[in-house]
């Protein structure tokens, strides 16, 4: 067989061109005289069509080209390490690729999906409450900042008898988070709404209690509020987001702007899909709560139907838009209580 | 003859050399076979939960060196997975002791990153070093000289003055480590060398500098004339961004290539800002398009753009380089500098 190579004799970087004559014993001769059998070459792994190196024992080495015809010496004189050519079968057959890419598709998907929740939420329920508590602090210095809030218009009694509520409500809780009420008046930016921080720290503008039909539906409101924060919901929410740019970035081994671009998409997509799945556990939580204390939960589904008609009105997308349809959000809350 | 060329740093007059012979790099890559040996790193990356990646990175720079020629002749990555998998076991190791330390003891993350300001300076040279003496041509290796004290000036000590007067020293940084990575480079014994001035990085980053500033003002002029634009203003200057990004990039390359010589041979780069922009620009938009299965036709697309634009200028043959006797490197410092993601190179 007829081998075409290039020769170099590793002192220098002259270059022979030679077509080495290789004898059924696998033996053949350089140009300059030497003699070699196949047996004493090492090849270098196929990798897609690059040319090969073939190393000789005394440091110099061969280049060719001609993949095929070195894969039919290696096999018939020197069997290499089945390793190498079996990487090279799996990424030459297209159907072993298919099935990669499956696998790999499926893997990442299972791994964005649930597996990062998962562990955001395992994560996430073992950190010390302290640290949600800075989380909070920041928030609301941001809050002021940003002067998205100004001070309640409500009277000291009216927020007294809210209070009290929330009290009762938040000494139930066995969680170490320390729960405060903070009233708010947002008329000119986010109108009837309510939020929680990850402190624990609790926001409920005047416009929303000033919607509730009945005091019932404000303590739902607090109740979905306080779901969130004995879930913790933000906590989960954040270190899910920052892990999704880390594993594409193992993945491709790759920190340019396509894979950061890449890294947001998962993070669009879930935080859409968890913050549905979060608003309807902080719901049941409501649901819950008032259910054993005897309090009729249709209250709250009546306040996020008013909440979502002002929001269409004034034209304000705040506290619903991250929220499940608000039909469906009152029918779990009419549902017949267990 | 063991050192053919020991004062090639002035350059000897042209009438003196022989005419030079053009002679391109190619790349003879194809996305179609890049993307079945990519598809199957991921695979096996995954399902050996990362220990294959240092397997899937030697293939890869093996798929890259291998198909990119100059006169013919192939380039070669040789290192090994096993030295590659072990730095990235100690990185990632040094990484989670980081976290864990800054987690129990936070006042600790001060002295740590300043440390690692001097630790990095080693991490790039060795980096350097892997790299180089893993990749042969005409079964020459390259090889790297560049010291720690060089490379702490460059790499630290200067972007650190640039940051303290606001980015005042930055072209000079810049110029600082592209004749540094330059002129510590050998082919065998042969050094290479770029006469590179601080001026040449000055006037690029000013004209870079003058996009950026345009950008700026057009930014306001948009915002004031519609306001309700604001939220996709950033999604059209974005554009302009990456302009200054891929004119910068693409100059400084061009110049410190063009200004290279290895022995009496010289270098050619004629890269060109809106094509490079474009190609960077598409593939962006290919990858985020294709959930990332682009990945592989965008890599193929620059390293050939490169390949395409490169040329030496050969005076003579490339037949006298002379092979150094070497010793071996380990892939430590290469890998650190993978993990902790520090770009840089020619």
């Amino acid at each position: 067989m007829q081998l075409e190579a290039y020769f170099y004799d590793g002192q220098t970087s002259r270059r022979t061109q030679c077509v080495l004559e290789i004898d059924t014993a696998g033996r053949f001769v350089l140009p300059k005289g030497l003699s070699w059998s196949w047996q004493q070459v090492e090849v270098s792994a196929r990798i897609g069509d690059t040319a090969r190196f073939l190393d000789l024992p005394d440091g110099s080495r061969l280049e060719s080209g001609q993949n095929d015809l070195i894969d039919q010496l290696c096999t018939l004189y020197h069997p290499q390490p089945r390793s190498q050519g079996m990487l090279h079968i799996l990424e030459s057959r297209l159907r072993y690729v298919a099935v990669a890419v499956v696998i790999t598709i499926l893997a990442i998907w299972w791994f964005i999906a649930d597996g990062v929740p998962a562990l955001s939420n395992q994560v996430a329920q073992r950190l010390p409450a302290e640290i949600t508590q800075e989380l909070g602090a920041e928030t609301l210095t941001f809050f002021e900042k940003a002067r998205i809030f100004g001070p309640s218009q409500l009277s000291d009694e009216q927020q007294a008898t809210i209070r009290t509520r929330f009290q009762t409500l938040v000494a139930e809780q066995p969680s170490g988070f320390k729960y405060k009420l903070h009233f708010r008046d947002a008329g000119h930016t986010i109108g009837a709404n309510a939020l929680a921080l990850p402190s624990g720290d609790i926001l409920i503008t005047d416009q929303l209690i000033e919607l509730a039909e009945h005091p019932d539906a404000i303590l739902g409101v607090l109740a979905h509020e306080v779901g969130h924060v004995e879930h913790r919901h933000s906590l989960r929410m954040i270190l899910q987001s920052s892990t999704y740019p880390l594993i594409v970035t193992a993945v491709t081994g790759d920190t340019s702007l396509a894979t950061t671009v890449l890294a947001a998409l998962p993070t669009m997509m879930i935080e859409a899909h968890y913050s549905r799945d979060f608003e309807e556990e902080a719901d049941l939580f409501a649901k819950a709560y008032m259910t054993r204390h005897g309090i009729d939960s249709t209250h709250l589904g009546r306040l996020l139907a008013a909440m979502e008609s002002a929001a269409n009105g004034n034209g304000q997308a705040g506290w619903l838009s991250s929220h499940p349809a608000t039909d469906e959000r009152v029918k779990l809350l009419e549902q017949a209580q267990e | 003859m063991t050192e053919p060329v020991d004062n090639h740093t002035t350059p000897t007059p042209m009438a003196a050399e022989p005419k030079p012979n053009p002679v391109d790099f190619q790349f003879h890559g194809k996305a179609g076979e890049f993307f079945r040996i990519w598809i199957v790193n991921i695979c096996l990356t995954i399902i050996t939960l990362g220990i294959y990646s240092a397997w899937a990175k030697v293939r890869t720079n093996q798929y890259f060196y291998g198909h990119t020629s100059l006169g013919d002749s192939r380039f070669e990555y040789t290192a090994q997975p096993m030295q590659i998998l072990k730095g990235r076991i100690i990185a990632f190791g040094a990484f989670m002791l980081y976290q864990l330390i800054v987690s129990i003891m936070p006042i600790l993350s001060l002295p740590i990153l300043l440390a690692f300001a001097l630790v990095m300076p080693w991490i790039i040279v060795r980096s350097m070093m892997f790299r180089h003496f893993n990749t042969r041509y005409r079964n020459i290796r390259l090889g790297f000289t560049g010291n720690y004290v060089d490379a702490l000036i460059a790499y630290v000590a200067l972007p650190v003055g640039s940051a303290l007067t606001l980015g005042l020293l930055y072209p000079y940084a810049a110029c600082r480590q592209q004749r540094w990575l330059v002129n510590n480079s050998r082919f065998g014994e042969t050094p290479f060398s770029a006469q590179l001035k601080a001026g040449a990085f000055y006037s690029i980053y000013l004209a870079g500098l003058f996009l950026l500033i345009s950008t700026g003002i057009l930014f306001f002029m948009v915002e004031a004339a519609v306001p309700t634009m604001l939220p996709i203003i950033p999604l059209i200057l974005m554009p302009f961004y990456y302009l200054v990004y891929a004119y910068i990039k693409v100059h400084v390359t061009n110049y410190t290539v063009n200004n290279a010589r290895l022995g009496d041979h010289r270098f050619e780069s004629r890269m060109k800002t809106l094509p490079y922009l474009w190609i960077f620009f598409s593939n962006v938009l290919a990858i985020v398009l294709t959930l990332g299965l682009a990945t592989p036709w965008a890599m193929i697309r620059v390293a050939r753009y490169r390949a395409d634009c490169t040329t030496a200028q050969v005076a003579g043959d490339l037949d006298q380089f002379v092979q150094v006797q070497q010793d071996q490197q380990n892939a430590l410092g290469e890998e650190l500098g993978d993990v902790l993601d520090l770009e840089f190179g020619v």
